[in-house]
């Protein structure tokens, strides 16, 4: 008797057209989600970083302003690093399996709710998290470098005046130094740095979100992000060891493989050569641009492709 | 005027369209760990007319949770299948005239009663100044008013229960599926637990709850079906599974003690036999309910709790 029905339960029912994804259901989720993680008290975190700059603001007293800066741009990008890792692994990690052992996806999604809806609800989320702590740590450090430029370009202007040992200056040597001193400052190069940390952080929240369709626990879920976090900054690596060494086919294939599975993350840092002044074209950065949204949507949908059918 | 538009599309169903059908329906979980198969349901059909109020009773692990979260998509049939007013449980558009109530439902506990109601009010599509509106007059009907400000983390199990019971049904959903609404609340709470079902009937909504006592679906039921291991087995309408047809009762106050033996003569008179006589015995939860009548405090919906 049953045979006569058994297609019923393996139809492709779940998959659902692009069409009916409401822009305003997933702002739901995503706004809901960001109170969420507000209200577990992540911005707390803020504070640590307010108190690691304030330190290095300290320490200009035994720098020289140039070197200052760097330092300045150098810690507060690293702390930014961190921060966006910490947040989009823990945080993500936290969403689903939570959602899962509550048993408040049982209410959701007995809502009309697009299994694929609350997936990207729950991601924009933690984006838009990362978004404000990136935002706030950067205007922080914008601050701060603004505040240390006539420092800098006062101590060009005098290195100048040093080296001509007492001849003179002409006004276009001078402005050189200015230009020179700007190299340092607040450029658009600046934004794209952050931009790349962002997209980074968005990759790996995406990571992280599609290793929690898979576990149920968040520790399997946050220690699984951070070990592809950590291969995905070695792919050069890799692929070097893997073109240099004759590993043979098994070496190779593992080499191959990793490439091919892990996000090649060292593609968004850009930081360091930002940082002492090297500009990023426009053309680089759209590129960056492209490459983040790709692994992002390349997660986001072998995420749904495991949740969809979830029994849950 | 609604036949045009049942004509157009199929999806659009008309009275005869069961709020749910279960059709041969087996669910058999195989746990990630472990090679056995565990048969949750077996072979189960049912139906649940417009407007009825449907029991599922059985004892714990019978299937009544898996069987409802089959009809509401959270789980795929292994085989067979179920529809809510016509449309397949597995397309998201079957959702869309249901409200669940999960076993021992949890909600975020960041977020107050009053949140968590325009939370799944805008899931549900329902904004602005409908959703102000909604709001205030669910937690009303639950009696939540004086928490519905409070985050959900300090609410009883009751409280729990009714402000699940109340995002449920924040869209005037058609079909209404309660997973033992009344498990674990105290008789006073499960009692306006029950009037609000009774309410929901009078309104016209299907309903599809489960319980493992007979007593708790007794009152506001229509129809039943005891399933025990996952089969069905007995259906029925409420008044056939629980009337002893070859058995009359009378209840008789005041009458003098010689009363009694000439009631036994008589039975035995005309060849039927006396199963019992004596002082009808009150319930529990009637001496419960009458003893704690005049103690509760004028405070507020959360009294109960
Ligand atoms: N996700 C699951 N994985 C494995 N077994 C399950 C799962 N959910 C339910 N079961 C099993 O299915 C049976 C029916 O469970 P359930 O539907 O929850 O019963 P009820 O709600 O009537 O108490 C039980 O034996 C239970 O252990
Ligand atoms: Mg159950």
């Amino acid at each position: 008797m049953t045979e006569t029905h058994a297609n019923a339960g393996t139809a492709p029912a779940h998959v659902v057209p692009v069409w009916e994804v409401s822009p305003i259901r997933l702002w739901v989720l995503a706004r809901a989600t960001f109170v969420q993680l507000v209200r577990m008290k992540v911005f707390y975190f803020l504070l640590i970083f307010v108190a690691l700059v304030l330190v290095v603001a300290a320490a200009g007293l035994f720098w020289l302003p140039t070197e200052h800066l760097i330092a300045i741009k150098r810690w507060s990008f690293g702390a930014m690093y961190l921060f966006t890792m910490v947040y989009s692994i823990s945080a993500t990690a936290l969403l689903l399996p939570r959602d899962l052992e509550d048993r408040t996806l049982y209410t959701i999604l007995s809502k009309p709710v697009p299994r694929i809806e609350y997936l990207i609800g729950r991601l924009c989320g933690v984006l838009l998290l990362n978004a404000v702590a990136l935002a706030a740590m950067f205007l922080a450090m914008c601050l701060l470098v603004a505040w240390k430029m006539p420092a800098v370009e006062q101590q060009l202007v005098q290195q100048l005046l040093h080296g001509a040992a007492g001849e003179a200056v002409s006004l276009n040597e001078v402005n050189q130094a200015k230009a020179e001193a700007a190299r340092y400052g607040l450029s658009t190069s600046l934004l794209w740095a952050v931009w790349a940390l962002y997209l980074k952080a968005s990759v790996v929240s995406a990571v992280t979100l599609f290793i929690s369709t898979i576990a149920s626990s968040s520790l399997f879920t946050i220690v699984s992000s951070a070990m592809v976090v950590f291969i995905g900054h070695f792919h050069q690596l890799i692929l070097d060891f893997w073109k240099v060494n004759e590993t043979g086919w098994f070496g190779g294939l593992i080499g191959r493989l990793l490439v091919i599975v892990f996000p090649n993350l060292s593609l968004f840092d850009v930081v360091d050569e930002v940082i002492t002044g090297t500009s990023l074209s426009f053309g680089a950065g759209l590129q960056l641009t492209g490459m983040g949204l790709f692994y992002v949507a390349l997660f986001v949908l072998v995420a749904q492709l495991v949740f969809v059918d979830k029994e849950l | 005027m609604e036949r045009r538009k049942s004509s157009e599309s199929l999806q659009v169903p008309n009275e005869a369209t069961p709020a749910v059908l279960v059709e041969h329906l087996t669910k058999v979980f195989q746990p990630s760990l472990s090679r056995q198969k565990v048969p949750a349901v077996v072979d189960l059909s049912f139906r649940v007319g417009q407007g009825e109020v449907y029991g599922l009773i059985g004892p714990n692990g019978s299937g009544k949770s898996t069987t409802m979260k089959v009809i509401l998509g959270l789980v795929q049939a292994t085989s067979g299948r179920t529809e809510v007013f016509g449309i397949d449980s597995g397309k998201v558009g079957s959702r869309r005239d249901v409200g669940f109530l999960p076993e021992n439902p949890y909600f975020y506990k960041h977020m107050t009663g009053r949140e968590t109601l325009e939370f799944y009010g805008k899931l549900c599509g329902i904004h602005g100044a409908q959703l102000r509106e909604r709001v205030p007059e669910l937690l009303a009907l639950v009696g939540l008013e004086s928490a519905a400000g409070r985050p959900i983390a300090g609410y009883s199990k009751g409280m729990l229960q009714r402000i699940g019971l109340a995002q449920a049904i924040v869209h005037r959903p058609r079909l209404v599926v309660l997973d033992e609404p009344t498990a674990g609340v105290d008789p006073r709470g499960s009692r306006h637990i029950r009037d609000l079902i009774l309410q929901m009937k009078a309104e016209g909504t299907s309903v599809i709850l489960s319980s493992h006592l007979l007593e708790q679906v007794q009152e506001v039921c229509d129809r039943a079906g005891i399933i025990y291991k996952g089969r069905m087995v007995l259906e029925g309408r409420l008044e056939d599974l629980t009337q002893l047809q070859q058995q009359m009762e009378y209840v008789v106050e005041g009458g003098p003690p010689e009363l009694a033996a000439e009631i036994q003569t008589l039975v035995e008179r005309a060849g039927a036999k006396l199963v019992s006589a004596g002082h009808p015995r009150t319930t529990l939860e009637k001496l419960f309910l009458e003893s704690t009548e005049d103690k509760e405090p004028a405070t507020g919906g959360t009294r109960h709790d």
